[in-house]
């Protein structure tokens, strides 16, 4: 580079350049603590407005601000509020809280600012959206019809997900929650739906090894982590969930398919709480402030099937809730099992049984139901939920045995049978034609011969034999979503034969 | 009741005791309140109070307090300048505070209200950086 070149790059530089004067308005701290700061000054500022505090050491730190009241601002602070002092500069940024979107956020992890945590380099995104948005309206939506599939043999079979719904997965600690959230992002691979991964308070440890596992199984490339860890303040914790939500949005806009998991809202509740007691708002029930109803509706409303002329893009949203000792009746709970359009509900009980997922099928349901279901799979699992509810009755008396009449006997044995087959291994999403194959087999009564024990060997082996024997059946089902009765008379056969090379 | 709320509430009572009054009965006033503050034992807070007496007071009397940051002393006529400045933009007549900052290099910075205009030197090249190093 030569010096000429140099110093007329210079000039051009210093041509284009204007001394700019703008009026700005600012505010000084008055208060500050417990990453609330008390702000006096910044006349006209909006409500959940960005402001811009400029520490001692000339850093700046970025804060929201949530109470206007007549002499001073209260404002949430992100990031490192220890900094801040008694007098400092306030500076309006005239802007509500946004993130950056789209493509490059893909395969990332990143803060809810959209600031990158996995030392990758700069999220390179041109576009922005608001944080806070409202929720699609009436005219802009369409009913939930397409099936989002989560490869987990239980859910969809029993309690389907469609393209825009909203699932509750609840449970006690440690019965496979998050898990079946993984599963289900592992299965979105080459179905063109895009995942994003909101977690809340969570702990690091966690999420790298998520993430590792997403890395492993090729579902990064389609992933959007979205961390907001337990050490970081409770401010960002509480926005996580809002800007994930607009990250998934962008694409939804675009007419794609988002798949988001909140993990977990109680958390985010207990985040908003802290927030809320800090900036001396009254607490209500359990502690938590009047609003939190509304904290999470806006939040999940903001899922949705949009209308063709929009694009038909769909935001899938998958909210994970942590229960203490079972109890569904406590405050947050109950709202967002009333938001949501049905709840997968896990259970210790199961869980220790060793049947997983631990799902309890008799408290979980899918409000949308069978709208969200490919034909092939309604045919078969019809009878499926039948049978597990008539089991549930009947179980209590399976301890009598001989004394059962024979028809009592028979469903036991049925349930027991479909009970098992809808065991399934975490990180083992199951392809819906392959889930239609051996529920069909159990559904039909063909291994009523086989051994309850061989059972998972025996699914083994006939997802062997499907995809070499029986690839036509499965590509029709994976195309037409249903099956010809000439395909269903080779899946039976297929069955029966392998029933005969020694599961008898 | 909190500091803040304590110095808000003297200071109005101050002012609202104070108002109107001429020279003995002025004298009188502060005095009591003088008293008041030894006797409640709130003598440390007199800084604070002061400083709201006199927002209380610029409140009052529509007028805008206006400190002026520069390097060097400014004239009449620079000071003329500023105060039309202000009063044009708002609509209150303005009291004057100077300071001096070695700091700013040159030019100056009025601060009113909760405005803050910055013509320093040293703004302009901290934008002027700014702008530089974003290519």
């Amino acid at each position: 580079m030569s010096y000429d070149y140099l110093v007329k790059s210079l000039q051009s530089q210093l041509a284009s350049w204007q001394a700019e004067v703008k009026e700005e308005t600012i505010g000084e701290v008055s208060q500050v603590g417990d990453g609330i700061a008390k702000v006096s000054g910044l006349s006209g500022v909006m409500s959940a407005e960005m402001l811009e505090f400029e520490a001692a050491d000339k850093s700046k730190i970025y804060g929201l601000a949530l109470n206007l009241e007549e002499h001073s601002i209260g404002v949430v602070i992100f990031g490192e509020y220890e900094k801040l002092q008694e007098g400092d500069k306030v500076r309006r940024t005239e802007r509500i809280l946004e993130v950056p979107v789209g493509e490059a956020l893909l395969g990332r992890v990143v803060n809810p600012l959209g600031e990158p945590l996995d030392g990758k380099g700069q999220v390179e995104s041109k576009e922005f959206y608001p944080v806070e948005k409202i929720a699609p309206g009436v005219i802009k939506r369409q009913s939930v019809k397409e099936p989002l599939q989560t490869g987990i043999k239980v859910i969809d079979s029993i309690i389907p997900i469609g393209k825009g719904q909203r699932e509750l997965i609840i449970g006690d600690r440690q019965t496979g929650k998050t898990a079946l959230a993984i599963d289900a992002i592992i299965n979105q691979k080459g179905k063109d739906v895009l995942c994003i991964y909101v977690a809340i308070g969570q702990k690091e440890s966690k999420i790298a090894k998520i993430v590792a596992k997403l890395e492993e199984h090729g579902a990064l490339e389609y992933t959007t982590v979205v961390l907001a860890g337990a050490s970081e303040s409770a401010t960002l914790s509480f926005i996580a969930p809002y800007a994930g939500c607009a990250m998934g949005e962008y694409f939804m806009d675009k007419g794609r398919h988002v798949l988001l998991i909140y993990d977990d809202l109680s958390k985010h509740a207990i985040a908003y709480r802290q927030m809320s007691l800090l900036l001396r708002r009254p607490p209500g029930r359990e502690a938590f402030p009047g609003d939190v109803f509304y904290l999470h509706s806006r939040l999940l409303e903001r899922a949705a099937k949009l209308s063709d002329e929009l694009g038909g893009g769909s935001l899938t949203a998958l909210p994970i809730i942590e229960t203490q000792a079972g109890d569904i009746t406590a405050y947050i709970p109950t709202n967002v099992i009333s938001i949501t359009d049905g709840q997968i509900f896990l259970e210790t009980d199961l869980f220790y049984k060793g049947i997983r997922p631990a799902l309890n099928a008799g408290l979980s349901v899918s409000r949308v139901g069978s709208a969200a279901q490919i034909k092939a799979m309604k045919k078969v699992a019809g009878k499926l939920k039948l049978d597990l509810a008539q089991f549930r009755e009947l179980e209590a008396f399976a301890q009598f045995g001989s004394d059962l009449d024979e028809a009592t006997k028979k469903q036991i044995e049925m349930g027991r049978r479909v009970t098992e087959i809808l065991k399934q291994g975490q990180y083992k999403p199951i392809d819906q034609p392959l889930q239609v194959a051996i529920i069909y087999a159990v559904i039909q009564g063909l291994l009523d011969e086989v051994a309850i024990e061989k059972l998972a060997e025996f699914e083994e082996k006939l997802f062997n034999k499907m995809t070499g024997e029986g690839k036509d059946v499965l590509k029709e089902i994976g195309q037409t979503g249903d099956f010809s009765e000439k395909s269903e008379k080779k899946m039976k056969k297929i069955i029966l034969d392998l029933i005969e090379m020694g599961f008898k | 009741m909190n500091k803040y709320e304590q110095i808000k509430i003297l200071a109005a009572a101050l002012y609202g005791a104070a108002r109107d009054k001429k020279q003995a009965e002025l004298e009188k006033v502060v005095d009591n309140f003088g008293l008041h503050l030894k006797g409640k034992k709130l003598m440390s807070l007199l800084p604070e109070i002061l400083n709201e007496l006199e927002r209380i007071y610029f409140e009052d009397k529509n007028i805008a307090a206006v400190q002026v940051i520069s390097k060097n002393k400014l004239n009449d006529e620079q000071l003329a300048e500023i105060i039309r400045l202000v009063q044009n933009k708002s609509g209150k007549s303005a009291r004057l505070r100077q300071c001096q900052d070695d700091e700013l290099i040159g030019g100056t910075i009025v601060r009113y209200e909760d405005k803050l205009l910055d013509l320093s030197i040293k703004n302009q090249l901290t934008s002027l950086k700014k702008q530089l190093a974003n290519y």
